[in-house]
């Protein structure tokens, strides 16, 4: 998928800028939806890498001992 | 006039002489020439030379009967080892004789040998002084006789044993040394032997940067025999050759001249050869010396560096250990007391923050204002957010929680 190729930073920053979207202009109420839709699935990507990353570095951290 | 016959003159002068010279009388002189007859007489024609100008100036004939010459010739060889020969001055004891026909001569019934050895002696002396005046007496004993003497001129008869042995020795040496021999053969005693001998040293000249050593050989002999080695024009000559000579020249007693002036001499042939071969072993065996001192030296040199080696890799290999291992724990708390803590943080961090843009979207989301009971009013789809911006006549829309309716405002 798309948004599974950008960068971990690259995401984030879209996010904030979906966030700002909803924040400060005047969407109507399904493009509200949509952003709301589009910012929570990127937010659970982001979580996913975290949670991937910080499993690696718990193996890491258990074979090194 | 009074006439006289010849015999009558000549018996006259007999009977003067006789008469006049009657006893033996001692008499020193050089021999001229002497010859042997068939009947056993030794005649000779004596001289004597004036020292400065080197003519005679006093001749005579002499002979000795064959009775007395058959006891004086073995007497005379065996007292100074040398033959009755002409250059040699003698001491005799003579009779003063006149002849008619064969005119006055000397018979001799004596001879001192002693006075003979003398002379031999004194000319000999003299010749060596000489040669040391004219400052050729010690030159080739100062030339440096080579450490391989291989190449060697050879002054020999080849008739002559002496030669024989001398090649002999020399080319069945024990050690196979190569030695290359070039003969100039020369007649090695008597009259002729200075004549020859110098006519060879000529022809030695002409190649002389073909040879190492320029070598006498002859085998031993009397004392005659031996005695052209004390001729000065002899010992001149060789001993400006500009290569050392060796002598082997066999002698029982005596040295000659030629040893004394030679660079190195030996008592006979055989010896000279020996002596040559010996120059050539030293030096092989010098060199075999060297050549393992260099063996046994590199093999040490080799252990050595073959020790370094070993030492120098096994403490490479303990600093080496000892360095991984350093870094090794280094990076092991690096890892566990920095990277893995500040890692998790900044995860968390992330996690927070994550967290936080849900919250803001669930806030920021206007769903959540309708499910309170509020309604959004839009006019062509955008939102009226103020009572002055609904004019009365305008259509707009309103959207609940659960659908949507349009209205009129009035």
């Amino acid at each position: 998928m798309k948004n599974q190729e950008k960068t971990y930073s690259e995401t984030i920053a879209e996010i904030e800028a979906i966030i700002a979207k909803i924040e400060s202009e005047d969407p109507n109420i399904d493009e509200i939806d949509n952003y709301i839709k589009k910012a929570t699935e990127l937010i659970n990507i982001c979580k996913e890498k975290i949670c991937k990353t910080e499993k690696k570095i718990e193996n890491i951290m258990e074979n090194t001992d | 006039m009074d006439t006289i016959s010849l015999f009558e003159l000549q018996t006259a002068i007999k009977n003067g002489i006789n008469s006049l010279f009657s006893g033996k009388y001692n008499i020193v002189a050089e021999i001229n020439e002497i010859k042997t007859n068939s009947s056993g007489h030794c005649y000779m024609e004596l001289v004597e030379q004036d020292e400065k100008s080197n003519t005679p100036k006093a001749k005579c004939n002499a002979q000795i009967w064959a009775y007395t010459y058959r006891m004086l010739k073995p007497y005379f060889e065996t007292e100074t080892g040398r033959q009755l020969e002409s250059g040699m001055k003698i001491l005799v004891s003579a009779k003063v004789n006149y002849h008619e026909i064969y005119g006055l001569s000397l018979n001799i019934v004596d001879i001192d040998p002693t006075f003979t050895i003398g002379e031999i002696e004194l000319k000999r002396r003299k010749t060596i002084q000489k040669l040391i005046e004219d400052g050729v007496f010690d030159i080739n004993r100062e030339l440096e006789f080579p450490i391989l003497p291989l190449n060697i001129a050879v002054i020999s008869s080849e008739t002559a044993a002496g030669y024989q042995d001398f090649i002999n020795q020399l080319f069945d040496n024990k050690y196979n040394f190569n030695f290359k021999t070039t003969l100039f053969p020369a007649i090695m005693q008597g009259r002729e032997s200075e004549s020859s001998i110098l006519n060879v040293v000529d022809k030695i000249y002409a190649e002389i940067e073909n040879f190492d050593v320029i070598a006498i050989i002859r085998g031993g002999g009397s004392a005659s025999d031996l005695a052209c080695f004390d001729n000065y024009n002899l010992a001149f000559a060789l001993a400006q050759i500009p290569k050392p000579i060796i002598s082997g020249i066999g002698h029982d007693k005596d040295i000659s001249i030629v040893d004394m002036i030679a660079n190195q001499m030996q008592k006979t042939p055989t010896a000279a050869a020996e002596f040559l071969v010996d120059c050539v072993a030293q030096q092989y065996y010098f060199l075999e010396e060297l050549s393992r001192n260099l063996v046994n030296n590199a093999k040490i040199k080799l252990q050595n560096a073959r020790l370094e080696l070993n030492n120098l890799t096994i403490r490479m290999k303990n600093e080496a250990g000892k360095k991984i291992e350093k870094q090794k724990n280094m990076l092991e708390l690096f890892f566990s007391h920095k990277f893995f803590p500040i890692t998790l943080s900044k995860l968390s961090k992330e996690k927070m923050k994550l967290d936080l843009f849900q919250k803001q979207i669930e806030i920021s989301n206007p769903k959540n204002i309708l499910c309170k009971g509020y309604a959004i009013i839009t006019k062509n789809g955008k939102r009226i957010k103020s009572a002055s911006e609904a004019k009365s006549g305008n259509c707009v829309e309103i959207t609940f929680k659960n659908g949507r309716k349009s209205a009129t405002i009035k």
